[in-house]
């Protein structure tokens, strides 16, 4: 049930939300379970999810009991993460998916690795577990937060007016994010992957195209999740922050979809990398973290290949010393270039077809041709507006606006959320 | 401020459950609970609300021109021109074509007395693609036409492309549907006179009514945009005499016989087009008075329903067999092979190469 849709947003949300306020504090808690069950799962799903969180609290306290025996406990840690990993691989083959698994999954380890590492005690109230490990709102798309920042929000927090309200405020910021610039892209995207042959043009506006439909969409989604937070009481992080403004390529990747990087850093960058052959390991774990969170990210053969080149790239950056000299604007080039070069890999079907898209964006297919004037002008505008939301102008202008003309920035913010989401409407009737 | 933002979304959110569950809906009547842990259930549910969403072709429309704002001119696959609304062409698909061209010919071989004959017609794109500014149809249609040709042995091959090339400076498609309109209809129909060898009658002999004169067709409600490309539905009579002495369709189970080609209690529908020969059924089978001993058999899957205006002109009987409403029968079940000495096979080109004609022949 993703969140621009209409069963989430006229039935599911304003149900979950209602019941939420008129639930006493107590009942919160259990409530939320209930809804992050019933939202990512349905039928069968829903009890291998229920399962599954029910094996974890378990093995959570096991975890905790065995700390001080270090074989047994890894022996543990490690069976858990091989079945994550299985249920995973199952569950994205099964028709009726576990909504939200990949998050829920990542999220599962890091608790039961906290517990094994002593920094996290065993959680002990099930319905508690159950609702932080099934929080609807980042079960889809993220942002990840460590359980018990989350734990420590939970417990039947109500939300104030300012909470709520600017909770409204992300979430249509995020639904706009999603229906007005991610999916025209995507629909232009699909458009030129269907053309038989892409002149230089075409393939540039279609990459863009690409790169811009994929930063909106988790984007937009992260947004929308940590609006829906905000509603009941909960503050998330954030996931991006300005990615594409970032002036390296390590800068980049610290800022596109932190949390769930951070993880990865956190849980296996970090204890490869403090092996005792200094350079080997730290690589060794940039490569590991990036083919893991390739292969995480998707099944495919060129997710993990993506994540590989982006730990090459990344390993590329730290060895060049001489890259220190080289101009900021040169430098923010390079960087934009090996993105770009790493999201063409991730879209390849196979690898003949990514060679010739490859070929296609140097120009060995013609330069252009009508459609390709066609394809751009038509996006012009979804371009401009996909650009300008890149930056962090808006950021600067909202915040000196709140400071200068606080009533002008609220009324104004007012009718910009209700004419987001007026729009947004629109949109969904599609 | 912020408690108005609440009001307002909540407002908002509660005013639209409520109305979408108590406005009627049409063929859908309950919410498809059945579907739950299916994998369909979010499709069917969604498809549910969309339908009982209120203003919801006032906020399709609203969209629609937001994007036009935006200088898109696409909507849903469908591309929106300066006079008329387009499909947009899918590629098509060359590498069945052989062996759709293979089951004609295989279909020849095995009715040696009977003259088979191609005829595919071109999608509105094909002449009218420079209505939407700079856009170019990737899909060369004439050329997937001329390739089928080069496969056929003992098949002719109608030539409607030309002959409708020729006449693109008149509408030969409803400017909001992808059907031919009845004028378009009329061309195809002089293009098979040379091929099956009857002389096709003037336009001018023919009375001309609109009984619709504010058609708006499938790609409109596709797109919502384009009430401004209303128009009439042109009905077609011969002037002289009246040739259709009946119409019978016949289903997998039943018969039923009607009086004209024209079905007009369809011009109120949902799908006004299905003013010819009504909707959709396995066989139809057209009887006149015309006494002269020639039969047609014609294969399409609808495109030939608008040439039945001017066809029984030239025969005694018309058999029209539509493969995709046949289920489990076979189309020698309704008609016997040997009493037709002509055969015509009609399908836009976009549609052709999704028959399959290997196993329905």
């Amino acid at each position: 049930m993703p969140f621009d849709q209409m069963l989430f947003l006229f039935w599911f949300l304003p149900l979950t939300l209602a019941l939420y306020w008129i639930c006493p504090k107590r009942g919160r808690t259990a409530l939320l379970a209930a809804a992050g069950l019933i939202y990512c799962a349905q039928g069968m799903a829903a009890f291998l999810l229920a399962g599954g969180v029910l094996l974890s609290f378990g093995a959570g306290l096991l975890l905790e009991r065995l700390r001080p025996k270090p074989a047994a406990s890894g022996i543990l840690l490690g069976g858990m993460a091989l079945l994550f990993c299985l249920a995973g691989v199952l569950g994205l083959r099964n028709p009726v998916f576990p909504l939200g698994l990949p998050f829920c999954l990542l999220a599962l380890l890091a608790y039961l690795w906290d517990i094994r590492r002593g920094k996290l005690r065993a959680e002990r109230n099930f319905l508690r577990f159950g609702a932080g490990m099934l929080f609807f709102p980042n079960l889809i798309a993220g942002p990840l937060i460590p359980y018990r920042r989350l734990a420590a929000q939970l417990d039947g927090r109500t939300p104030d007016v300012r909470m709520f309200s600017d909770g409204i405020a992300l979430f249509v910021k995020g639904l706009g994010k999603k229906l007005l610039l991610a999916d025209p892209m995507a629909q232009t995207w699909q458009g030129v992957q269907a053309m038989g042959s892409l002149p230089l043009l075409t393939a540039w506006t279609g990459l863009l195209a690409y790169v811009f439909g994929l930063y909106y969409l988790w984007s937009g989604y992260q947004d929308m999740a940590r609006g829906l937070a905000l509603m009941l009481g909960i503050r998330l992080p954030a996931g991006f922050l300005h990615p594409y403004s970032a002036r390296s390529l390590s800068g980049f990747v610290w800022r596109w979809n932190r949390t769930v990087t951070r993880w990865f850093r956190n849980y296996i960058y970090v204890p490869v990398s403090r092996g005792r052959v200094r350079g080997f390991y730290p690589a060794a774990g940039l490569l590991l973290a990036g083919g893991l969170y390739g292969a995480w990210q998707g099944t495919g053969w060129n997710m993990l290949a993506w994540g590989l080149l982006m730990g090459v790239f990344l390993l590329g950056e730290r060895s060049l010393k001489g890259l220190g000299r080289v101009p900021a604007w040169l430098r923010r080039i390079l960087a934009l270039l090996a993105i770009l070069f790493g999201w063409t890999l991730m879209q390849a079907g196979s690898l003949e077809e990514w060679i010739r898209f490859l070929r296609a964006l140097c120009g060995q297919e013609g330069l252009a041709d009508q459609q390709a004037l066609y394809l751009l002008s038509s996006n012009l505008t979804t371009f401009f507006l996909c650009i300008l939301g890149l930056g962090n102008t808006f950021s600067r202008v909202r915040r000196y606006a709140e400071r200068r003309f606080p009533f002008v920035y609220e009324s104004g913010k007012t009718l910009c959320v209700l004419a987001g989401l007026a729009v947004s409407l629109c949109y969904l009737v599609r | 401020m912020r408690r108005l933002r609440i009001a307002v979304f909540w407002g908002l959110i509660f005013l639209v459950s409520a109305a979408s569950c108590l406005i009627p809906r049409g063929e859908r009547s309950g919410f498809p609970a059945e579907a739950w842990g299916t994998g369909t259930f979010q499709q069917e549910a969604e498809e549910w609300l969309r339908e009982g969403f209120p203003f919801r072709q006032q906020l399709a429309e609203m969209r629609s021109g937001l994007e036009l704002l935006q200088g898109r001119r696409e909507v849903n696959g469908v591309l929106i021109g300066k006079s008329r609304l387009l499909e947009k062409t899918p590629p098509l698909n060359s590498e069945g074509l052989a062996g759709q061209a293979e089951a004609l010919n295989r279909f020849a071989r095995r009715y040696p007395k009977m003259e088979v004959s191609l005829m595919l017609v071109p999608t509105a794109s094909a002449f009218y693609q420079g209505d939407v500014s700079l856009y170019a149809d990737t899909a060369n249609q004439s050329r997937y036409i001329q390739e089928c040709a080069s496969f056929l042995h003992r098949v002719n091959m109608v030539d409607a492309y030309g002959v409708m090339s020729a006449a693109s400076g008149d509408s030969l498609y409803y400017r909001t549907d992808p059907r031919w309109n009845s004028y378009g209809a009329y061309t195809g129909y002089t293009s098979l006179a040379k091929t099956l060898g009857f002389r096709a009658v003037s336009p001018e002999q023919f009375n001309i009514e609109y009984p619709v004169s504010d058609f708006l067709g499938s790609l409109y409600y596709r797109a919502a945009w384009g009430k401004q490309f209303a128009e009439p539905i042109a009905l077609y009579s011969y002037a002289e005499y009246e040739p259709v002495v009946d119409v019978e369709r016949c289903f997998l189970a039943k018969t039923e016989t009607y009086r004209s080609i024209f079905f007009r209690e369809e011009l109120e529908g949902a799908d006004p087009l299905r003013v010819y020969l009504g909707e959709d059924c396995p066989v139809v089978r057209i009887r006149t008075n015309r006494d002269n001993g020639k039969r047609l058999l014609v294969f399409s899957e609808g495109t030939a329903d608008g040439m039945m205006q001017f066809l029984p002109l030239h025969y005694e009987e018309i058999a029209l067999v539509d493969f995709s409403q046949l289920g489990e029968k076979r189309w020698t079940d309704y008609l016997k092979p040997g009493d037709y000495a002509q055969a015509l096979f009609v399908y836009q080109t976009v549609s052709f190469g999704e028959v399959d004609l290997a196993g329905m022949l």
